[in-house]
């Protein structure tokens, strides 16, 4: 009887082209499959056939090994194989990260490709005007009139969302340089400055007259809103005072790199907290 | 739902070996494509950092709606000049300045966040502190020996200008001064040196003479340092 080895050694030497260890032991499991078949087969087909002929045969049936190695070694190329496993890895180590990351800042995920600022959104406009400046697509896309609590010393107040849309998404527009440029026209006629403003300049003196403390408080109408993936939505707040609705708001970007006029009429009131 | 919980059950306990390279292909592009989505989400988190910090510059121009400025100076972290052989500077962050015939911008990038600061020229020339540009030896200047020069950045400067010489109101120590080099195209540093034991803060009020060639007087500012333009905090927004 032909001793297990020899079908091992063909076996071995078959497969020893396929770099790839996981490749390798799949491969030699299918090709031990197809052995233990040649052999049900052949003693169906010879039922009296001495074990180590069936044996002899069925290698003698499966072929050269240095001729199958070298035809396997061409099929499976390692570097596939390799890059699943590293793959693999990539997507645990990455994922324990999160996990650890995630814990501190629950945010991460979703805010790196959208969220919102501290300003509300109301009032969807749907197909606003549009206009370009410095490579950036703008639209009006939300306008109410805010109908604040007076209880709690709120003035009611109009808002206009502007969008700024990005080229690329890693040159998403800066809210303050934006801000800094807008100006809002109520239905009123006054102009209003969305940008930052210095408001007041303070400085605490000592009993000697030396200041222990100084400071300036600065103060800025247009903030962030919402943001996604390739836009940035900054809500422009001015006051409220003698609006009707249908009352037409004016928003005016006033930069170096160009400027434009977009209108838009406020129908809206929403009540906010 | 039974149904697919069990086919999912059976992939996830599947061994490496059960997959055939048709699966073992599946799996890596699902792979490679969440692994894409998780590190796109950690470069958008860390603020999408740019190769060069030209091109962080270049996009803070563009996303502040700024038209391109004519870069005049670019300084590499740790780059390490000497000035007249007198004084040497050292940067603890690359540094870029750029200038347009209304302002002066200084592009700096700090523990991973981009500073971008403007100062404008419309009343002449402008000057700060920068941290990421500072002394490292004033040869020729000798006080007690703990009481180091510091570097004072004045953009704009005419280029006529031959040299200089500033004054700075401390808040504690008295006033510091001392002359200037010029370190590019408009753009000088002057080495503040101080007499005795100091507290200078960014905001402190100056004097600034530039002297021609024939050393007479070319310019002569006071102001406060440091004083930006369009942003109250100086760098970028959140």
């Amino acid at each position: 009887m032909l001793p297990d080895y020899r079908k091992d050694r063909w076996l071995d030497t078959a497969t020893s082209g396929i770099r790839f260890y996981v490749d390798r032991a799949r491969v030699r499991k299918e090709l031990e499959a197809h052995m233990e078949d040649k052999l049900a087969d052949l003693r169906r087909v010879f039922p009296g056939i001495p074990e180590g002929e069936a044996q002899e045969r069925m290698l003698a049936g499966m072929g050269d090994p240095e001729e199958i190695k070298k035809e396997l070694a061409r099929i499976h190329r390692p570097w596939l194989g390799w890059l699943w496993m590293a793959s693999q890895w990539a997507v645990f180590l990455l994922m324990f990260t999160l996990l650890v990351v995630g814990n501190r800042n629950r945010f991460i995920l979703y805010t790196s490709f959208w969220g919102r600022g501290g300003a509300s959104f109301h009032g969807p406009v749907q197909g606003g005007e549009t206009a370009r400046a410095g490579g950036y697509t703008f639209r009006i896309t939300g306008a109410a009139c805010l109908d604040k609590s007076e209880m709690k010393g709120g003035v009611d107040t109009l808002q206009v969302v502007l969008r700024a849309s990005a080229p690329r998404p890693w040159e998403k527009i800066d809210v303050d340089a934006l801000a800094n440029s807008l100006y809002v026209t109520g239905p009123d006629g006054q102009r209003h400055y969305m940008g930052w403003v210095l408001t007041r300049e303070y400085a605490v003196e000592d009993e000697w007259g030396d200041v222990v403390e100084s400071g300036r408080t600065w103060e800025v109408s247009g903030t962030l809103c919402r943001w996604g993936l390739c836009w940035t939505e900054v809500a422009l707040n001015i006051p409220a005072e003698g609006w009707q609705p249908g009352d037409v708001v004016k928003v005016e970007l006033d930069s170096e790199v160009g400027g434009f006029v977009l209108s838009v009429p406020v129908t809206e009131k929403v009540k906010v907290r | 739902m039974k149904k697919r919980w069990s086919k999912i059950k059976r992939v996830l306990l599947m061994r490496h070996e059960d997959f055939n390279p048709k699966q073992q292909r599946v799996f890596l592009i699902c792979d490679l494509a969440f692994i894409a989505l998780i590190l796109c989400m950690i470069w958008i988190r860390l603020g999408c950092p740019l190769p060069t910090m030209e091109m962080e510059f270049r996009r803070m121009e563009r996303t502040h709606l700024l038209p391109p400025g004519e870069i005049v100076l670019s300084l590499k972290k740790n780059e390490s000049i000497s000035l007249d052989g007198e004084v040497q500077v050292r940067t603890s962050a690359p540094v870029i300045m750029a200038v347009t015939p209304e302002e002066v911008r200084v592009g700096t990038k700090r523990d991973g966040s981009t500073g971008f600061y403007r100062y404008s020229l419309a009343d002449g020339p402008a000057v700060s502190l920068d941290p990421s540009v500072f002394l490292v030896r004033d040869r020729t200047y000798r006080t007690y020996g703990v009481y180091t020069s510091t570097a004072v950045l004045v953009y704009g400067v005419p280029e006529e200008a031959a040299g200089g010489e500033i004054t700075l109101e401390a808040h504690k120590g008295g006033p510091l001064s001392g002359p200037g080099f010029r370190l590019g195209k408009g753009v000088w540093l002057f080495a503040a040196r101080p007499k005795a034991s100091y507290s200078l803060s960014g905001s402190a009020p100056y004097h600034l003479r530039l002297y021609r060639a024939d050393g007479s007087l070319l310019l002569e500012k006071s102001g406060t340092m440091g004083e930006t333009l369009s942003f109250p905090f100086g760098g970028a927004s959140p």
